[in-house]
């Protein structure tokens, strides 16, 4: 790929150790950031997601994540082994993230605004910053009196803001928002996405959106990354992903996303579970509850594949496009 | 061809009739969270309660259920009113009546086993033959072979699983009304439509009826005949689903399903019928 790229991950590896059990979170995950860019990382539980996110800011648990193959490099660095002080060097500034959970984030007994103003002071000793907090509270659109402020006097929706706003105050290349809105109810979550993209845009930053939503991804990502068992299994510009999915786990999840009734009556599902990672996979993860399995499918992963070089489209399937289109007439 | 819920009776099942319900806050004001809230659910039919955090929704569910008394109204179940009976009354009518819980793990003791959680629920309705019962409830929830499932604990099971445990659970006292407390929202996409055509199908098997207390609104329309639209306790729009929710006629309702972010699916994604 592109050394330009703010982000690169190639064909990562990361397991957990849990007692005797070895977890291969991440079997083979590909990542490309490009500055400017709204990209999306959709997956269900158990598909690395999360663990991809954490990687990015050197967060995997010590002594109990591992990556053990595949490369990551940010602006251009190398970072795979990095020490936990080099990484220190590296979050909040190019990278900074916002969680699902605010309340585990920020601290209880400090102001909002002290703790806002702690992330400008730490990125830069220079600024103003008193007034550059202010700037921050606006720009998440939260009242200044919200300095005063605990956070458990807030609700779920503001919490969310103050996050932004520290990790705004980092002054980021790439914003990494992990599930941002899955815990608020609809209607703030649609402010939160909004606020979040038209922040990105105006501030020219990178925006990795990591989610379960397919609908949340579409309607804020140009590019999007599919993740299964582990793998990233699609990626491409997100129209193209969305109108001409080409790995049958794309197309299920497509199908399944919006809660629709096939011509039996039935809601679409996916038959089968997803698979346990404790256990070794051979091949494609997705064989087990693929309709287009065939032989080759459970051998080896599939390589990395596109239907146009041109296209930045890529999947990791052995089906050719014909046997997926023609089956996706109904 | 209408494939939600039929109606075989028209008396219902379940009335909430003038409910008030509300809690001391944490200033000392008074959080109202059900106002003059009435609802009923007819035999075999799904009603959904939809609204945000703090409508008031769950609390409504509790109340239905016996698990909270309101501070006014009455709660009529099959026939019997709840908020006019000894507890010991309560209690052997509330059998009839089974919640199911949107987290399921934190809804089993974890060191009992499938058929330990299974055997519990089935002395409430002093039934025999415990093992066949628990093999064909499990069998009647899609975890088959049954008798494989009997030795396991919750945490062997992955969250589809689990979420089909507390079905069979709930249905093991053979019940009229489930009360499904978003049921759906742990669930992964993939899954989560396993788990609605179990719901369905179970429906139409043993003649259900469902409360489904919800926040998701594509779920609210793909499974309920009828929704109930709460806001800070209060109903503010209730009719059938398809009315509703595609054409809203309370600003709130309006805003929240306009808030759903709308997935364009590529031709050929989308199901037909």
């Amino acid at each position: 790929m592109m050394s330009s790229s703010l982000l690169s991950i190639e064909h990562l590896q990361v397991s957990y150790r849990a007692g005797d059990r070895t977890i291969q979170a991440i079997r083979d995950a590909n990542l490309f950031i490009e500055p400017g860019e709204a990209v999306g990382l959709v997956g269900e539980s158990g598909s690395g997601k999360t663990t991809l996110g954490r990687v990015i800011l050197g967060l995997l648990p010590e002594k109990v994540g591992f990556i053990h193959g595949g490369r990551i490099a940010i602006a251009g660095r190398d970072v795979t082994n990095f020490s936990q002080a080099q990484w220190e060097g590296l979050r909040g500034q190019p990278v900074a993230m916002v969680f699902q959970d605010p309340l585990s984030f920020l601290n209880p007994v400090m102001r909002i605004g002290k703790q806002i103003a702690e992330s400008v002071r730490r990125h830069d000793p220079q600024a103003h910053v008193s007034k550059r907090v202010d700037e921050l509270l606006e720009m998440v659109r939260l009242p200044v009196h919200c300095r005063k402020s605990y956070p458990h006097e807030l609700s779920g929706g503001m919490r969310q803001r103050v996050l932004l706003a520290i990790a705004l105050g980092c002054r980021p290349d790439l914003l990494v928002a992990d599930e941002p809105t899955t815990a608020l109810d609809v209607t703030t979550q649609a402010e939160i996405l909004d606020l979040i993209r038209e922040t990105q845009q105006r501030l020219k930053m990178s925006l990795l959106l990591i989610s379960h939503d397919l609908a949340v991804i579409s309607s804020m990502c140009q590019k999007v990354f599919v993740m299964y068992a582990g793998a990233t299994v699609e990626w491409g510009p997100a129209d193209r992903v969305f109108s001409d999915p080409r790995h049958p786990y794309t197309l299920a999840l497509l199908r399944s996303a919006n809660v629709a009734r096939n011509a039996q009556g039935r809601f679409i599902t996916i038959e089968g579970e997803i698979p346990n990672l404790a256990n070794e996979i051979a091949g494609c993860a997705f064989a087990s509850r693929c309709p287009y399995v065939f032989d080759a499918c459970r051998s080896a992963m599939p390589p990395i594949a596109t239907d146009d070089p041109s296209s930045a489209h890529f999947h990791r399937c052995l089906l050719d496009r014909a046997s997926l289109s023609g089956e996706r007439e109904p | 061809m209408n494939l939600k819920s039929p109606v075989v009776a028209a008396a219902p099942i379940l009335e909430l009739i003038d409910i008030h319900k509300s809690y001391r806050g944490g200033d000392g004001k008074p959080i109202h969270a059900a106002r003059s809230v009435s609802f009923k659910v007819d035999r075999g039919e799904t009603v959904a309660l939809i609204g945000e955090s703090g409508s008031g929704k769950s609390t409504l569910g509790r109340i239905a259920l016996g698990l909270i008394k309101p501070d006014s109204g009455r709660v009529i179940f099959n026939g019997h009113s709840l908020t006019e009976i000894s507890a010991a009354q309560l209690r052997a009518i509330r059998i009839g009546m089974q919640p199911i819980f949107q987290d399921p793990a934190a809804s089993f003791n974890p060191r009992r086993n499938v058929r330990a959680i299974l055997t519990q629920a089935l002395l409430a309705i002093n039934a025999d033959d415990h093992e066949r019962r628990c093999i064909s409830l499990l069998e009647d929830v899609g975890l088959r072979p049954g008798r494989e499932f009997l030795q396991r604990y919750p945490h062997e099971l992955s969250g589809g699983q689990r979420q089909r445990l507390a079905i069979a659970r709930a249905l093991a006292v053979d019940p009229i009304l489930v009360v499904a407390d978003e049921p759906l929202s742990g669930a992964d996409v993939s899954i989560r439509g396993q788990v609605m055509n179990l719901l369905v199908d179970l429906q139409e098997k043993r003649n259900l009826c469902y409360l489904m207390i919800t926040h998701d609104i594509s779920i609210a329309r793909a499974m309920a005949r009828r929704v109930v639209v709460l806001k800070d306790g209060q109903v503010v729009e209730a009719g059938s689903a398809a009315d509703v929710l595609d054409s809203p006629q309370h600003p709130y309702t309006k805003r929240l399903v306009a808030s759903v972010p709308v997935l364009a699916l590529p031709r050929g994604a989308v199901a037909t019928g």
